[in-house]
C-alpha cells in the first residue's frame, strides 16, 4: 500500500458514518473479462454494516456480474474482496455460503412439488438418526416466515400451489434462514404486490438493526430513494457514482444511469411520417392475464413502435399475446381493419405476423440444424412441387434462402454450419430471415439485440430500418432505452400493465423515457 | 411502485384460497379417484361373472402371487418419482433367481445363495445408477439393456431349464400363515411400511422428490445426485432380491423364463396410481392403489377362465382405457389450475425477461 | 470434477417443460458420424470374415440381408419416433399382428392375398395412430402408452392365433418368391428394404413433414413458435411407426413361412438398438434414417456371426443387451464434458 492509500483509508474511516469502522463488505478493483467483453472494469464497492446499499445501472452495466462474483457463481479476473476487513477467496457458491453471503436471484430456486417447509430447509434438514425431524423443519420454516412478518403462508403448502408473490417471499425466507451477514436481492419486488413489497421493506429495515449488509439491485428508483442508505451506480462496467441518502433525486439517478457508452448509437434515418400510412395493426382493450390491463393502440405500415418498461411492467406479455403465445388474452386485435383471433402461433403466422423471442435459445433456434435449415423451416409449405405433391423444391428453396441470408447480411459459408456455432448477432439475423422469408407484414421483436455483440447490433437496427421502409409494421419490445430511442417512430412506455406514455421520436429523450418507466409523469420531471 | 396488478392478498387470502380448494383437492386427486372407481368396477364386474373369485382363498392366493409385484412397485415408485424408470425388474428377478439357484446347487446352502442373489441385484442397481447419474445415460436405455441382457444371461446360464430348489425354507414360505396373512404378503406389507417411511420421513425421500421436481434446483441446493441415484437404484436392487426369494419359493425353483412382463405391471401400477413419468410426485399409497388395481385385474381375469389369449388383450385394453381417462382428467385439471392461478402464468414471463 | 447429471434432459420422451435445446448433441457432424459407423461396420465385416470361413460367402451375405430386412424396416419407424424424443415399444407385437392377420385371412379365410395384406397394413397403421393420439393428444408419456399397446396387441395376436389353430403355415407362392428371388444379385427382400429406406430418406429430407420432425425433436417450443403443428407431427410419426411395422410383418411372413407366437419377440428392443447404434442422439433432433440402416446392419452382422460361431441362442440375447449398453455408453462418453452448464 502506498502512503496516499493509507491516508485515504484513514480519512475514510474518519468519515465513516457507521459506528464500526470496518465495512462488512468491500470489493476492490473488481474486474471481469469475458471473451470479447470487459464486463467489469475496476469496480469498487463498499457496503457498511446495517446498511441497505442500492446497486443500480442499466441492463448490461455489470450489476449481475458483480453480484455473481460475490455469490460464487463467477470468479473475478482481478480484484479483491474483503469481509469485515479480512480478505477472502470465493471460488464457488459453497464458499460464499460459508462466508455468510446469501443471494436471492430473480429465477427462484424453489422446488414446486415440495412444501414450503421442505424448501426452506432443503439440503440442511434436521434429522434424528435417519428420520427427518418434521416438527423441527416446520418450526424452522415458521420462524423464518414469522421473522419476516408473514403469517398467511402455511408451511405445509406445496410451493407449486402458491402464487408467484408468495413464492418470492418463501425464497427470501429461505435465504434469510441461512442467516446471512450479507444479503443480496436482485429485483425482489418485481413480482410482489404493494403490500408484500412493504412487508419486505419492513423486514429489510429490521435486518439493518442486526448489522446485516444488504445489497439491493433494482431498476425502480423510487424504491432506491425511499429505502436505501447509500448506492453505487454502474455504467458500462464502471462505477460512475457512489451516493448517500438525501443526495439523490429521481432525475439525478436517471441521469447517472443513462448515457451508457454505446459507440454505435443508432439513429434512424426516417424519411416519412409513418403515421400518415394506413393502420396495419390495431389493438383494442387488450388484457393479458393480470399483467396487461386494457391496452389500446395501433401501428401503421412502415412504422416501428418501441414498447418499453421496467421489468414486469407487462411489455413482454403484450408482445407475446400478439403472436398467439398466451391463452389468457381478452380484447380485440385487428389486422388490416379486420378483427383476427390469434390463439396460436400457427394462426399468427398465417396472418403474416412474425415473432422473435427474447430467448432465442429456448424458443427460436434449432441448434443442431444448419443455418439455412433454421431460416427455411417455417416456409417449407410454400416451396412444394405443384399438383399437391409434398416434396420440396430444393433449388428454389435454396435460392430464396440464400436471398434472405444476403438480405440480412449473413455470410454464405455460414449457411451450412449448425446454427449453434454462430454468434448471437448472426443467430438473430437468421431468425429474422426466417420471418422475412414468409413475407410477414407485422413483426414483433422481443429484446432484438439481447446477447448480440455491439458490432452486430447496428446491423440488426439497419435491418429493422429497411423493413420499415418496405412498409412492414414493426413492434419492438425492449428494456434498452437507447435502442428504443434509436429505432422507433413512436415510443410506448408501459408501467404496471398499462401504457402510461406515448411519445414521438422527436419529443422523446432518454431521460423522459426513463422517468416514464419509473412511473413519473413525464411533464412533472423536476 | 411494486406489484404489477397482482391480486393483493391479505393475511386471510391464502387461507381463503385453501378453503376454496376442495375442488382443487379433488382435481389433484382425480386420477387416484378414477383409479379407485375403476378398481371397484373391475372387482364388481368380475365378481358378478365369477362369484367364486370372491372367496377368501382366491384373494389370499392372489395377494401372495402378486407380492413380488407389490414389493418391486415400491422401489419403482422411488425410481419414477425421481424422474427415472426401471425396465429391468422382470429379467433381473429371473437372473437373480438363477444366480441363487446356481450358488445353491454349488454350495448346498440356500442362505448363501440368497446372499449372493442380494449382492448381485444390488450391485447391478448401483452400476445402473453410475451410468445414469455420472455418464448421463438415459435410465430407460440402461434398464432396457438390462431387460434384454439379464434375461439372456438367465436363459443362457441354465439352458432354459429350471433349477430345482426344494428346502424347508421354501416350504415355510409357501405354507406359513399368520391370521390369514402369508409370508410373502407380510413381506410386502413390510416393504410398504419401509417404503412409506423412507419416502416420507427421511432425507432420501425428500431428495427423491427434489430430483424429480427440478434436477438443477436440487443440485444447486447441494443434493448429491449420484449418491441419491445410487440409493434409489440400490433400493430397487434390494427389492428385486426380495421379490426373487418369494418367486423362487412359489415355484420351488429358479425359472429363467419367470416374470415376463412383470416390470410393465410394476410401472403401470405406479403410473396408474397417479405418479407421472416426469417425476416429482407420487406416493407409496398411490402405488398401492395401483398395485391393487393390477392385482385385481390379473387375478380376476385369470380366474374368469378366459383362454390365455383373451387375457392379455383385455388387460391391455383396460389399462389403455385407464391411462386415457387419467390423461384426459389430468389435462382438464391442469387447465382449471391455470385458470385459477392466472397470476402465476403471467409472472412467470417476468422471470424470462431477466437482466442478462 | 462434478459432472452435471442430465437425467431429465436426455429422457426420450416429450417433456414440454424441458424443451431447452440440447447442447452439442453430437460432437461430430452427422456426416462424420456416418463415416464413423460405416468404418465400424467395415471393421466388423473384416474381422468376422477373417475369423469365420462362412461369413463372407454369398449365401451367408444373402442370409444376413434377409435376416435384417425385418429389423431394418421396423427401425425406420422407430427412428422417426425417436427423432421426436419419443419411443415405440409396441412395434414388435405389431409386426406379429400384421403377419398373423395377413396369414390368417389369406390361408384360413381365403381372402384374396392383396386384400389380406391391405387389411394387415391398415390395422398396423391404425395401431400407430392410437399410439399417436394417446401420446400426442392426450399427453401420456410414449413409453407407457406403447407398453400398454404392446400388451393389447400381443393379446390380439394370441387371440387371433388361437382361433386359427395357433400356427399358420403360409404357402402362397407370393411369399415364397419374396423370400427366394433375387434382383440384381440381391435378395428381393433386401431390395425392398433399400427401396423403403430410400423412400424414408426422401420423406425425411425432402418433405416439410420430415423437416418438421427434426424441428420438433430439436426444440419443440421453437417449433411451435415457428408455426409448426407439433401435435400433428407427433401423431404422424407414430402412425408411420405402425405402418413400418406392418410392412415388416409382410417381410417376416415371407421369411418364416409359419406364423406362430414366437416370432418377432423382442424386436422393438432390437429396433431401438439399431437406432442407437446408428448414433442417434438420445436427446432427439439429430441423426438420420440412413444411419439407422447402418446400425441395423451392424446389429445383423453381429447376430449372424454369433449364430455361425454356434453361440447359444440364449446368449445371443445377452449379447444384444450388452450391445445396447455399449453403444449408448460410447455415444455418451466424452459428451458430458461439453454439457457443463453455463453459470
Amino acid at each position: 500500500m502506498t502512503r496516499s492509500q493509507v491516508v485515504t483509508l484513514l480519512e475514510d474511516s474518519v468519515h465513516s458514518q457507521s459506528e464500526l469502522a470496518v465495512p462488512i463488505l468491500e470489493m476492490k478493483g473488481m474486474t471481469k473479462r469475458f471473451p470479447g467483453t470487459l464486463a467489469l472494469d475496476n469496480v469498487d464497492m463498499t457496503v457498511r454494516r446495517g446498511e441497505i446499499h442500492a446497486l443500480v445501472g442499466q441492463n448490461g452495466a455489470g450489476k449481475s456480474t458483480l453480484m455473481k462474483i460475490l455469490a460464487g457463481d463467477y470468479t473475478a479476473t482481478a480484484g479483491s474482496i474483503l469481509i469485515d476487513g479480512r480478505p477472502v477467496a470465493i471460488q464457488n457458491t459453497r464458499d460464499a455460503h460459508r462466508l455468510g453471503i446469501g443471494i436471492v436471484y430473480q429465477e427462484l430456486s424453489l422446488l414446486p412439488n415440495l412444501t414450503v417447509a421442505d424448501n426452506i430447509s432443503l439440503g440442511r434438514e434436521t434429522v434424528r438418526g435417519v428420520v427427518l425431524d418434521q416438527r423441527a423443519l416446520r418450526n424452522r420454516a415458521r420462524d423464518a416466515l414469522a421473522r419476516m412478518g408473514i403469517a398467511h403462508i402455511d408451511v405445509a403448502t406445496r410451493v407449486g400451489a402458491l402464487a408467484l408473490p408468495e413464492r418470492q417471499l418463501v425464497e427470501i425466507a429461505k435465504v434469510l434462514s441461512l442467516q446471512p451477514r450479507i444479503l443480496i436481492l436482485d429485483e425482489p419486488t418485481a413480482p410482489l404486490t404493494q403490500a408484500d413489497a412493504e412487508r419486505l421493506f419492513a423486514i429489510l429495515l429490521n435486518l439493518k438493526q442486526h448489522d446485516i449488509g444488504i445489497i439491493y439491485i433494482t431498476h425502480r428508483f423510487k424504491e432506491v430513494l425511499s429505502l436505501c442508505d447509500r448506492g453505487t451506480v454502474l455504467r458500462g462496467g464502471r462505477v460512475v457514482s457512489v451516493f448517500g441518502a438525501g443526495e439523490m433525486t429521481l432525475d439525478r439517478l436517471v441521469e447517472a444511469t443513462l448515457g451508457q457508452k454505446s459507440e454505435l448509437f443508432f439513429r434512424r434515418n426516417v424519411q416519412h411520417d409513418a403515421t400518415r400510412q394506413e393502420i396495419a395493426f390495431a389493438v383494442r382493450n387488450l388484457s393479458v392475464g393480470d399483467r396487461v390491463r386494457d391496452v389500446s393502440f395501433s401501428v401503421h405500415r412502415g412504422e416501428i413502435v418501441g414498447i418499453c418498461g421496467l421489468l414486469g411492467a407487462g411489455q413482454n406479455e403484450l408482445g407475446r399475446s400478439l403472436f398467439g403465445d398466451r391463452d389468457d388474452v381478452s380484447g380485440a386485435i385487428d389486422l388490416g381493419g379486420r378483427p383476427v383471433v390469434l390463439n396460436s402461433p400457427r394462426r399468427a403466422r398465417r396472418h403474416g405476423i412474425g415473432f422473435l423471442s427474447d430467448s432465442r435459445r429456448e424458443e427460436g433456434l434449432f441448434p443442431d440444424m444448419r443455418v439455412d435449415e433454421n431460416v427455411s423451416i417455417a416456409s417449407l409449405g410454400r416451396f412444394l412441387l405443384a399438383r399437391g405433391l409434398p416434396f420440396i423444391r430444393r433449388r428454389a428453396l435454396r435460392q430464396r434462402t440464400r436471398a434472405m441470408a444476403q438480405r440480412t447480411n449473413i455470410a454464405s459459408p455460414a449457411l451450412v454450419r449448425p446454427i449453434r456455432l454462430l454468434s448471437g448477432g448472426n443467430q438473430q439475423k437468421a431468425l429474422l430471415a426466417r420471418w422475412l422469408m414468409l413475407d410477414a407484414n407485422v413483426l414483433v421483436f422481443l429484446e432484438p439485440t439481447r446477447g448480440v455483440d455491439v458490432g452486430a447490433k447496428n446491423e440488426v437496427y439497419r435491418q429493422l430500418e429497411a423493413l420499415a421502409q418496405e412498409g412492414k409494421a414493426i413492434i419492438v419490445v425492449s428494456t434498452d432505452i437507447p435502442e428504443i430511442l434509436g429505432i422507433s417512430d413512436r415510443i410506448f412506455v408501459m408501467y404496471e400493465g398499462t401504457i402510461t406514455a406515448v411519445m414521438n421520436r422527436d419529443e422523446a429523450s432518454e431521460e423522459t423515457i426513463a422517468l416514464a418507466m419509473q412511473g413519473a409523469h413525464v411533464d412533472e420531471s423536476a | 411502485m411494486a406489484g404489477q396488478g397482482a391480486v393483493d392478498r391479505g393475511p386471510a387470502a391464502v387461507g381463503a384460497a385453501r378453503r376454496r380448494s376442495l375442488p382443487a383437492f379433488l382435481d389433484a386427486r382425480l386420477d387416484v379417484l378414477l383409479l379407485i372407481v375403476m378398481t371397484l368396477i373391475v372387482i364388481i364386474v368380475i365378481g358378478r361373472l365369477n362369484p367364486a373369485w370372491f372367496a377368501i382363498g382366491t384373494l389370499q392366493t392372489a395377494a401372495s402371487q402378486n407380492a413380488p409385484l407389490a414389493i418391486v412397485a415400491v422401489a419403482m415408485t422411488f425410481s419414477i418419482i425421481s424422474g427415472n424408470i426401471d425396465l429391468s425388474p422382470g429379467s433381473m428377478i429371473a437372473l437373480t433367481g438363477v444366480i441363487v439357484g446356481l450358488v445353491f446347487e454349488g454350495t448346498g446352502n440356500l442362505g448363501v445363495g440368497i446372499c449372493a442373489g442380494f449382492a448381485f441385484s444390488i450391485a447391478v442397481g448401483l452400476v445402473h445408477a453410475q451410468l445414469v447419474a455420472r455418464l448421463g445415460i438415459n435410465a430407460i436405455i440402461v434398464t432396457l439393456a438390462a431387460y434384454v441382457w439379464a434375461r439372456g444371461l438367465a436363459i443362457g446360464l441354465t439352458g432354459a431349464n429350471a433349477i430345482d430348489i426344494n428346502t424347508p425354507f421354501v416350504t415355510l414360505m409357501n405354507t406359513f400363515s399368520l391370521a390369514g396373512i402369508s409370508l410373502p404378503v407380510a413381506m410386502a406389507i413390510v416393504a410398504y411400511l419401509l417404503g412409506w417411511f423412507l419416502l416420507n420421513r427421511t432425507t432420501m425421500g425428500r431428495y427423491t422428490f427434489a430430483m424429480g421436481g427440478d434436477l438443477r434446483a436440487a443440485e444447486r441446493a447441494g443434493i448429491n445426485i449420484p449418491r441419491q441415484t445410487m440409493l434409489i437404484f440400490g433400493f430397487m436392487g434390494a427389492m428385486i432380491a426380495v421379490g426373487t426369494v418369494i418367486t423362487i419359493s412359489q415355484v420351488a425353483g429358479a425359472q429363467p423364463l419367470e416374470q415376463q412382463g412383470f416390470e410393465l405391471d410394476a410401472i403401470i401400477a405406479v403410473i396408474v396410481g397417479g405418479s407421472t413419468l416426469t417425476g416429482g410426485q407420487g406416493s407409496v399409497l398411490q402405488t398401492l392403489a395401483g398395485v391393487i388395481f393390477i392385482t385385481a385385474l390379473n387375478s380376476g381375469l385369470g380366474n374368469l377362465g378366459l383362454p390365455d389369449a383373451n387375457y392379455s388383450f383385455i388387460k391391455g385394453a383396460i389399462i389403455l382405457l385407464a391411462l386415457a381417462l387419467q390423461g384426459g382428467a389430468r389435462r382438464l385439471a391442469a387447465r382449471r389450475l391455470r385458470a385459477r392461478h392466472a397470476t402465476q402464468g403471467g409472472a412467470r414471463d417476468v422471470r424470462a425477461v431477466g437482466v442478462p | 470434477m462434478r459432472v452435471p447429471s442430465r437425467l431429465r434432459a436426455s429422457l426420450p420422451m416429450e417433456a414440454e417443460r424441458d424443451a431447452v435445446a440440447p447442447r452439442t448433441a453430437n460432437r461430430i457432424g452427422s456426416g462424420l458420424q456416418r463415416l464413423g459407423i460405416l468404418l465400424l461396420a467395415g471393421l466388423l465385416f473384416a474381422i468376422f470374415s477373417a475369423t469365420s470361413s462362412d461369413f463372407s460367402s454369398q449365401a451367408n451375405i444373402d442370409n444376413i440381408l434377409i435376416q435384417i430386412s425385418v429389423l431394418a424396416v421396423v427401425s425406420i419407424g422407430e427412428t422417426v419416433v425417436m427423432l421426436l424424443r419419443g419411443i415405440d415399444l409396441s412395434v414388435g407385437s405389431v409386426v406379429l399382428l400384421s403377419s398373423v392377420v395377413m396369414s390368417a385371412l389369406s390361408v384360413n379365410h381365403h381372402v384374396p392375398l392383396v386384400l389380406a395384406i391391405g387389411a394387415a397394413l391398415i390395422l398396423s397403421l391404425l395401431i400407430g395412430c392410437i399410439n399417436g393420439v394417446l401420446t400426442a393428444f392426450i399427453g401420456i408419456e410414449p413409453i407407457i402408452v406403447t407398453l400398454a399397446t404392446l400388451m393389447v396387441v400381443q393379446g390380439l395376436d394370441e387371440v387371433i392365433l388361437s382361433q386359427n389353430g395357433s400356427w399358420i403355415q403360409v404357402l402362397d407362392p407370393f411369399f415364397t418368391s419374396l423370400y427366394v428371388n433375387q434382383v440384381l444379385f440381391l435378395p428381393v427382400m433386401a431390395v425392398i428394404t433399400f427401396v423403403l429406406y430410400a423412400v424414408a430418406a426422401i420423406l425425411m429430407q425432402n418433405t416439410p413433414f420430415g423437416r418438421n420432425v427434426y424441428a420438433v425433436g430439436g426444440n419443440a417450443r421453437a417449433a411451435r413458435l415457428a408455426g409448426i403443428n407439433v401435435m400433428t407431427v407427433k401423431m404422424a410419426a407414430y402412425a408411420i411407426a405402425g405402418l413400418c411395422a406392418g410392412i415388416a410383418g409382410l417381410l417376416e411372413t415371407a421369411q418364416v413361412g409359419t406364423i406362430s407366437q414366437n416370432i418377432a419377440s423382442g424386436l422393438e428392443f432390437s429396433a431401438v438398438t439399431a437406432v442407437l447404434v446408428g448414433g442417434l442422439s438420445l436427446t432427439g433432433g439429430a441423426g438420420s434414417v440412413l444411419n439407422t440402416l447402418i446400425g441395423a446392419t451392424i446389429f445383423g452382422m453381429i447376430n449372424n456371426y454369433l449364430t455361425l460361431k454356434d453361440f447359444s441362442i440364449y446368449y445371443k440375447q445377452a449379447v444384444s443387451g450388452f450391445l445396447i449398453l455399449i453403444a449408448v455408453i460410447l455415444i455418451n462418453v466424452g459428451r458430458f464434458g461439453h454439457m457443463r452448464e453455463e453459470r
